[in-house]
């Protein structure tokens, strides 16, 4: 048999197949990533940045025919707009199937880089709080891992991510490796000082951004620069001065000269060779030209996010692998979780008319989980944290007033007073029957069966938001806030733009497809350290989790392989 | 897909992209005749348009280009049959004129047509086309570059202060982000 062709296949280009690229490549393995949407170019391809509104025929807006035609769902996701579309998949060429009566809304990208451009850059870490959580209530698998396991990974990636927050020393929301974080504006400052006295036991600290504010050597000999605060990320930043892939793992990646990224190019499957027990390759298809390609490698990481490396795996069947690779548990597809929002509460704050902002800080408040850490005293479990900002809106807002003429024009010259709201982000239990599977007849336009999609938030789910109603209303309150209104809005799974599950982790070959190391239990040169490969969901954003997860398995990949035990 | 949500008309969607409620649509009272072309409302829609937001010390929306970006949209964002729909609107202009006594709404003096237009906003005669053209002014005039001359423009700010002074940053932000 040939040798492989590669040391490892990366599939996927984003938030965690970037890191694979990475960390493969800077020690040496020769890797070939594949990415099914089209290039980025850092610069060129940032085709709505620095455009003004009167730039946009429709001034940031885009054509209702347009996004009928081809963004459907993606316009639900709040980043979507004229100067960000680009980023953005069509649903129109990548159609995905959902169980009747119920809604899944897919947000994500379709580019070298994925949604680690898109993203909102919160990064937090999850605390043995989390990795216990399963355990602790029974519901799902115990996670393989501890923070322990983790902590030196988070420490790793943070640093050269580069991560903007503050040291708080909260058990439930571990510090990280930070530069100096972005402040609290004077009215946010006002509504901590009265939440934190009413309330003891909660906090509201400014979020953990990946954006740099003190950049490293390193950071800027990748060309990566600090913060400019325009608030305008998901157009593309050509001063790399947010995380993304293309700013920064992908550039390091390239310069050890050991990386091929092919882009356009999709996975349809891997392939399995029964007689050694290993993957050996992959079978792509090239989207502009239909194409059909094997390669072969050593090791494979599917890094393809949650649902697409879930599409993968379901879709390399064998004679050993019949309902899915490695699914020898049966929990392929299944335990499928996103963190469900649109439950908080918002008003208005008074006074501070003499106060103002400079700069778009892109980034907001955050309020770390307070709920169930040690015992469970609500009537559901897990927990919840909150996102939020103060500001003053401007003429979209002000405009409303009534009148006309010169006084009007005048009158918005003042931007409204200070309101703040808050948005919580809740934990989802992991369910057997929150699952995805392929569908049996329904294929994308490169004939590979349309993921299906059968999820729903249920009772432990909706019992939590009506707590977060609650809790953020008596918070804003607390604060200072006046004519609060707390809301719990019809959401649908999916916009939380977190969804995972679908691979678990997890101590027994009998309950989950991977190992404490992201390796298959039934297939050791494979691994995944996405979204997929999550157990439980927490509450805190996910990316910078998946990141560590992904460093730290390559460097355990690496060792196998250089002990030829993979 | 997703749950279905009842359907938007463009109309109400320039509503909302302006951040303003939506608005229930009056039936248009008065003239009944086909809506015809926009160029008929050409004049009108560039006086209104002025009158809503004036030249003052800055362009007005005249100056901005209002009145052409108002057009284009009825040309290319609004389907068909919203279009004509507006375009009958503008026609409560005119009924509303000639009801306080004028030949029609462009041949009233300027003091004049703003009581028209202050007795229109109040409804119901004539609310629906008072309602309609603020919106399309105040989202075309607020995203034109005339508007860097108004509101405080600063595109690469590089620096954030959470608590400036309203008088060092002087007037209102024209961007708030993407």
């Amino acid at each position: 048999m040939a040798d492989p062709q590669f040391d490892a296949i990366v599939i996927g280009s984003g938030m965690s197949g970037g890191w694979a690229a990475k960390e493969f490549s800077e020690k040496g393995m020769k890797t070939l990533v594949l990415e099914r949407g089209k290039d980025t170019k850092a610069g060129p391809d940032y085709v709505g940045e620095n455009l003004a509104p009167w730039d946009m025929k429709f001034r940031e807006r885009v054509h209702p025919d347009v996004v009928k035609a081809d963004w459907p769902v993606q316009s639900e996701c709040y980043a979507f707009r004229e100067s960000t579309k680009h980023f953005f998949a069509k649903d129109s060429e990548n159609p995905y199937s959902v169980e009747e009566g119920t809604g899944f809304a897919y947000i994500r990208g379709d580019q070298v880089g994925g949604r680690s451009l898109m993203w909102a850059r919160q990064t937090y870490r999850w605390s043995d709080i989390d990795f216990g959580a399963n355990k602790k209530d029974g519901n799902g698998v115990d996670w393989p891992i501890r923070y322990d396991d983790i902590k030196p990974w988070y420490d790793y990636v943070e640093k050269f991510v580069g991560v903007s927050g503050s040291a708080e020393g909260l058990r439930q929301l571990p510090d990280g490796v930070f530069q100096p974080a972005m402040e609290l504006n004077c009215v946010e400052k006002e509504i901590k000082k009265g939440l934190e006295a009413a309330f003891p036991d909660r906090n509201m600290i400014i979020g953990r951004a990946a954006h740099l504010t003190q950049p490293t050597e390193e950071q800027l000999a990748l060309g990566r620069g600090s913060c400019q605060f325009r608030n305008q990320c998901q157009r593309g930043c050509s001063f790399g001065a947010f995380f993304s892939s293309v700013a920064a793992t992908l550039p390091a990646a390239e310069r050890t000269g050991n990386m091929t990224l092919m882009s356009d190019t999709m996975v349809d499957s891997l392939i399995y060779d029964a007689d050694t027990g290993k993957a050996t390759g992959v079978r792509t298809i090239n989207r502009k030209t239909g194409d059909r390609a094997e390669y072969t490698a050593r090791v494979i990481f599917l890094c393809a996010s949650t649902l697409g490396t879930l599409q993968v795996l379901l879709n390399s069947t064998s004679e050993t692998f019949q309902s899915g690779f490695a699914n020898g548990s049966g929990t392929l597809g299944r335990y499928i979780m996103d963190h469900h929002h649109r439950a908080g509460a918002s008003g208005q704050f008074p006074g501070f008319l003499d106060k103002y902002v400079v700069g778009r800080r892109p980034n907001g408040i955050y309020i770390p989980r307070f709920r169930n850490l040690d015992e469970t005293d609500q009537d559901f479990v897990r927990g919840y944290g909150f996102q939020g900002t103060a500001q003053r809106a401007s003429w979209q807002s002000t405009s409303t007033a009534p009148g006309f003429g010169a006084a009007f024009k005048e009158s918005l010259r003042t931007p409204a007073p200070w309101t703040f709201g808050i948005t919580g982000f809740g934990e989802m239990l992991p369910h057997k029957d929150n699952r995805v599977t392929l569908h049996p007849t329904k294929v994308d336009p490169q004939g590979i069966p349309q993921i299906h999609i059968n999820t729903k938030l249920r009772e432990n789910e909706m019992k939590m938001r009506q707590d977060m109603a609650k809790t953020a209303k008596e918070m804003l309150e607390a604060g200072g806030c006046t004519n609060v209104e707390s809301h719990v809005r019809e959401t649908t799974i999916g916009l939380g733009i977190h969804e995972m599950g679908g691979a678990r982790m997890g101590r027994d070959p009998g309950t989950s497809v991977l190992n404490a190391h992201n390796q298959c239990h039934e297939v050791d040169n494979v691994f995944v350290t996405d979204g997929a490969a999550m157990t439980s969901s927490a509450c805190q954003n996910p990316s910078i989790t998946y990141m560590a997860l992904t460093a730290r398995a390559v460097d355990y990949a690496v060792q196998q392989m250089k002990e030829n035990r993979i | 897909m997703i749950p279905t949500k009842g359907k938007m008309t463009r109309r109400d969607m320039i509503r909302l992209s302006s951040g303003l409620v939506m608005l229930p649509v009056l039936s248009a009272c008065g003239d009944t005749s086909a809506p015809g072309a926009v160029s008929n409302y050409r004049e009108i829609i560039a006086d209104v348009s002025e009158l809503i937001i004036p030249q003052t010390d800055t362009p007005g929306a005249k100056a901005a280009g209002v009145p052409q970006f108002i057009e284009m949209l009825l040309e290319d964002w609004y389907a068909p049959d919203e279009r004509d729909a507006f375009i009958q609107t503008l026609a409560q202009f005119d009924t509303v004129a000639r009801d306080h006594g004028h030949t029609n709404f462009l041949e009233a003096d300027p003091a004049a047509k703003i009581a028209l237009l202050e007795g229109m906003e109040q409804g119901p005669v004539g609310k629906t086309a008072f309602d309609e053209m603020k919106q399309l002014t105040v989202w075309g005039y607020y995203t034109s570059e005339a508007a860097t001359e108004e509101l405080t423009y600063d595109p690469i700010p590089g620096r954030v202060d959470g608590c400036a002074d309203l008088t060092e940053v002087g007037r209102a932000y024209l961007i708030t982000g993407i």
